[in-house]
């Protein structure tokens, strides 16, 4: 595949398979795809299709069965320092604080915390007021948002999320997706995102992968270069965008 | 105690029945509160009393130090490795469901008439409350929040320390404070051989005399030991485990 990108990420030939009591389960079969540096990726498909196992693999989390990821050139044996992962349940810790979350990263990679850089994130972020509450108290909106603190003061070059906003309600969904597309043009990082929600893979995916299951392989690969733009979504180009992937998506489901 | 109006009416219930009872059944059979506590206070001058106490303290503190620092960390690991755990898992269930307390005289033959083979004893019963509850917690933690840990950059260490730890730790309070219960109850057992000091021989002694309000002495003695180690392990839950009572 053509990619204008220099590569981040890049997976070739990879296949999944887990092994259980009730036998061997392909997961993923001969997936090849690249990430380039600022590259935006969403992950769609139908449920099961292996979408989370792909993002796992990427993050160095599953080793592939066969194949190989390499990131940033090198053979990914394990979770790259920098990568960052957001995960749908948030993957906060409930026994530390919102600072002791956000800071544990840095913490684990013998790097001090900058408490004005710090403050500054948690302020874009609209957290800063909750820095000494435990996820406990608060709401799945602010949760994410925390997750994304945790990821961003990583100052990562790929940005995992694993269908990040799936369980907010709609409007904490778009404002959280705007708060994404405004770090990514700010930052610039790759990102792959896994999700089953059409407008968001179309707002955030400047390439679209659509998956099908069983195993789970790639059906099309679609351009969306004006994701992450300003205003994209108030356009014909993205409803359109909408119904090219919703099309394929009932191929594949 | 950070709850003493709960606790004034738990005591005053108790008080209540205990008095019912005490009537209903006569003297002879159940000392009153009132006669007890007079028995206590008589009691509480000697210094043999405390020695009994002191007895049956260092038993049960020594039993639960024990099996914490051996099974609280095999629990973490064995939670941890589905193959440690595979192999563990049939010896555990053979031996976990055989009532230890029937190896009291062997351990004495091992270990002596004093203090370990009673100590000992007590652990192995302790152990296995703790290890089970521990290694359940600890096979439980989600894998999101391993991923999320290992994606931070953590190493098994890492995981342990900052995720599979914190994550049992309320658990692991469940646990003592179940073996709390087991540790008193057996306690009574394993004093009442070969040894002349502990609340256990304390209440056999009296039993033999059938001096009742010293019965009730050791009773009421043994309950409260119960309630401080309970209230001991509450503090220690509320320090170290803030967030799980949010």
């Amino acid at each position: 595949m053509v990619n204008s990108y220099p590569d981040l990420a890049r997976l070739e030939g990879v296949s999944k398979t887990y092994t259980s009591d009730t036998g061997p389960t392909d997961a993923l079969s001969r997936i090849s795809l690249s990430l380039g540096n600022s590259e935006t990726v969403a992950i769609v498909g139908p449920s099961g299709c292996g979408k989370s196992t792909l993002l796992l693999v990427l993050a160095g989390l599953e080793k592939p069965t066969s194949g190989s990821v390499t990131f940033k050139g090198q053979k990914l044996d394990r979770p790259p320092r920098e990568a960052a992962l957001v995960l749908q349940d948030y993957g906060l810790f409930p026994w530390k604080t919102v600072r002791q979350n956000v800071e544990l990263g840095l913490r684990i990679r013998g790097e001090a915390a900058d408490e004005s850089r710090l403050q500054d994130l948690l302020g874009e972020l609209d957290i800063a007021s909750k820095i000494d509450d435990y996820p406990q108290q608060l709401s799945g909106g602010q949760k994410q948002r925390v997750a994304l603190a945790r990821a961003f003061i990583l100052n990562p070059a790929l940005l995992l999320l694993d269908e990040p906003f799936a369980a907010l309600d709609t409007l904490t969904r778009e404002r959280l997706q705007e708060l994404l597309a405004r770090a990514w043009r700010k930052r610039g990082f790759g990102m792959a995102l896994v999700t089953h929600n059409i407008e968001e893979a179309a707002r955030l995916g400047k390439k679209i992968v659509v998956m099908q299951g069983s195993p789970g392989r790639i059906s099309k690969m679609i351009d969306n270069s004006m994701a992450c733009d300003k205003d994209y979504e108030e356009s014909d180009l993205f409803y359109d965008m909408c119904q090219n992937v919703r099309r394929e998506l009932e191929d594949v489901t | 105690m950070n709850r003493p109006l709960d606790y004034l009416w738990g005591v005053l219930v108790l008080l209540a029945m205990w008095q019912l009872a005490a009537w209903t059944a006569g003297e002879n059979a159940i000392a009153s509160p009132w006669i007890t506590l007079v028995a206590l206070v008589s009691e509480a001058e000697t210094a043999k009393f405390w020695r009994h106490i002191g007895a049956s303290s260092f038993r049960i503190l020594a039993a639960l130090c024990i099996s914490f620092v051996v099974a609280v960390p095999l629990g973490l690991y064995l939670g941890s490795s589905r193959r440690a755990d595979r192999i563990a898992r049939p010896l555990i269930y053979l031996t976990y469901p055989v009532p230890k307390i029937v190896f009291l005289p062997l351990a004495m033959l091992i270990f002596g008439l004093g203090d370990l083979s009673k100590i000992m004893l007590l652990s192995i019963i302790l152990f296995f409350q703790l290890l089970i509850t521990t290694r359940d917690a600890a096979r439980g933690v989600s894998r999101s929040a391993k991923h999320s840990l290992l994606s931070l950059g953590g190493n098994r260490l890492d995981l342990f320390v900052h995720v599979i730890w914190p994550a049992t730790l309320p658990a692991v309070f469940t646990a003592l404070r179940i073996a709390t219960g087991t540790v008193v109850a057996v306690l009574f057992f394993v004093e009442s051989l070969g040894t002349r000091y502990g609340m256990g021989f304390y209440i056999l002694d009296a039993w033999g005399r059938a001096d009742i309000p010293q019965i009730f002495v050791g009773i009421l003695v043994l309950a409260l030991m119960g309630v401080i180690l309970y209230e001991t392990f509450d503090v220690l839950e509320r320090v170290y485990c803030r967030w799980s009572q949010l």
